[in-house]
């Protein structure tokens, strides 16, 4: 037989998890219930298409997912990364424009869809939702600041450093001390805007500077201090 | 950037506005200061960035008539996550941090407006980091000079309306000065542009907008 899909109950969710839709009044909470869809998605596989016209936004149950944007010659810079608890597409929902990144899997994932209808209703009636809202579009756009003046004035060595940093501490650490995502070399490279060659090369150096451990596709941070003189964050 | 979708004329109605005039080089705020409130531009323009060092300032954007500054900023409460200054005569006016939430939150209309607001700018971020990853610094000025053209116009001589020094103009298109001196030698020697005491001429709009696009050639 074959097995069953557990569709993940939001409020289980909102426990565990949290993020705006715990603004959400009990029985909004029940109608987002029946209103969404869940389903699987394998490492690879494409949750939305940029060009394409959203129909609603996504919940992250589980997983992590990379949004980047294709350049003209076919490079994928990647400008956001989502893992569970985090929603996705709802910038080109507000808009109303068509979705400016693809959102790819990276590691197996479960990830709701709440129609465009349900999530307007709920913007419109529940002001909590709304301000939750603002104030997570208002951290959005300091991110992507800090961001370009990031990438726009670093060395790649720094930037490289910095990202790992952030990986960390998005991520977070497994069992062995190692950042808490299979992230190819390749995904590395689009994080920072370099070439895979570049990034295997940096890591490298990292690892014979001590700063870093290669375990197999996973990277463990053994001197943070060193890495975060490396990457020049001074705050 | 997209001219907010209303927002400014619900600001504009509210009786509690203070009118100010900057001149040239006068900041309208500085980074790192706490959010006071949100200006509306009415003229002029302003430069929006971010300081990377003693010596280097990036910026971010330029604001035009119609725009409106420090909304992330205030709606987060936190403090300035850049600085504005007026690059030529601007003026503007001033909601207070508090009138202006007090006014967002008597209706939800309004903040989705402000979402709106938002979402634009972090898009226009988002392809400025696009291309800074992607694109050669010749590429990058080209590009910077189309925003330019398209956000401020030409005059009857094809001089830009905005005068911008050779810092300026390298902060937004994330190069060095010393570079961004030889893209311009560059661009006048091909005939592209002139530049003159922070006047720039263009001379050929076509060929400026072929070098903006990328060339396959140059990616490897």
């Amino acid at each position: 037989m074959k097995p069953q899909f557990e569709h993940p109950v939001c409020d289980e969710c909102r426990s565990k998890l949290g993020n705006v839709f715990c603004t959400l009044t009990e029985s909004q909470t029940s109608e987002m219930d029946s209103e969404k869809n869940c389903s699987i998605f394998k490492k690879g596989q494409i949750i939305f298409n940029e060009g394409n016209k959203p129909a609603g936004v996504y919940c992250v149950n589980k997983g992590k997912i990379k949004i980047y944007q294709t350049g003209e010659e076919g490079k994928e810079q990647i400008l956001r990364l989502a893992k569970e608890g985090d929603i996705l597409g709802y910038r080109s929902l507000i808009s109303g424009e068509a979705y400016s990144g693809t959102a790819s899997v990276m590691e197996d994932a479960t990830v709701c869809f709440i129609p465009k209808r349900t999530f307007f209703d709920f913007l419109h009636t529940n002001s909590d939702l709304s301000s939750a809202m603002m104030q997570l579009l208002s951290h959005d756009l300091k991110e992507a600041e800090a961001r370009l003046t990031g990438l726009a004035q670093k060395p790649v060595r720094e930037r490289m450093a910095e990202a790992l940093l952030m990986l960390f501490e998005f991520y977070g650490s497994d069992k062995d001390g190692a950042i808490n995502a299979a992230i190819s070399r390749e995904d590395i490279a689009n994080i920072v805007g370099t070439a895979t060659e570049t990034t295997i090369r940096i890591l490298s150096d990292f690892k014979n500077e001590k700063l870093i451990e290669l375990l197999g596709k996973k990277i463990k941070i053994v001197n943070h201090q060193g890495l975060i003189k490396t990457a020049h964050i001074y705050d | 950037m997209a001219i907010n979708n209303g927002l400014e004329e619900i600001i504009k109605n509210q009786k509690n506005l203070q009118e100010l005039i900057f001149h040239k080089n006068e900041p309208l705020f500085m980074e790192n200061e706490p959010p006071a409130g949100i200006y509306c531009i009415e003229s002029g323009s302003v430069k929006i960035f971010k300081e990377e060092s003693a010596e280097l300032s990036r910026i971010l954007h330029l604001a035009t008539a119609g725009e409106i500054l420090g909304l992330h900023s205030v709606v987060n409460s936190h403090p300035y996550t850049n600085s504005a200054v007026a690059i030529s005569d601007t003026r503007a006016c001033f909601i207070t941090s508090d009138d202006f939430m007090e006014l967002i939150n008597s209706n939800n209309t309004y903040k989705l407006l402000v979402m709106k607001s938002l979402c634009s700018r972090i898009d226009s971020m988002e392809d400025h980091i696009v291309r800074i990853s992607e694109k050669m610094s010749d590429e990058r000025f080209a590009d910077t000079l189309l925003m330019l053209i398209d956000k401020y116009g030409l005059n009857r001589t094809k001089e830009l309306n905005i005068k911008l020094s050779i810092d300026e103009l390298a902060s937004y298109t994330c190069t060095s000065k010393s570079y961004m001196k030889k893209i311009i030698t560059e661009f006048a020697h091909r005939g592209l542009v002139t530049f003159s005491s922070g006047s720039i001429r263009v001379l050929n709009l076509p060929m400026l907008k072929t070098t903006a696009a990328l060339s396959p050639a140059r990616q490897a």
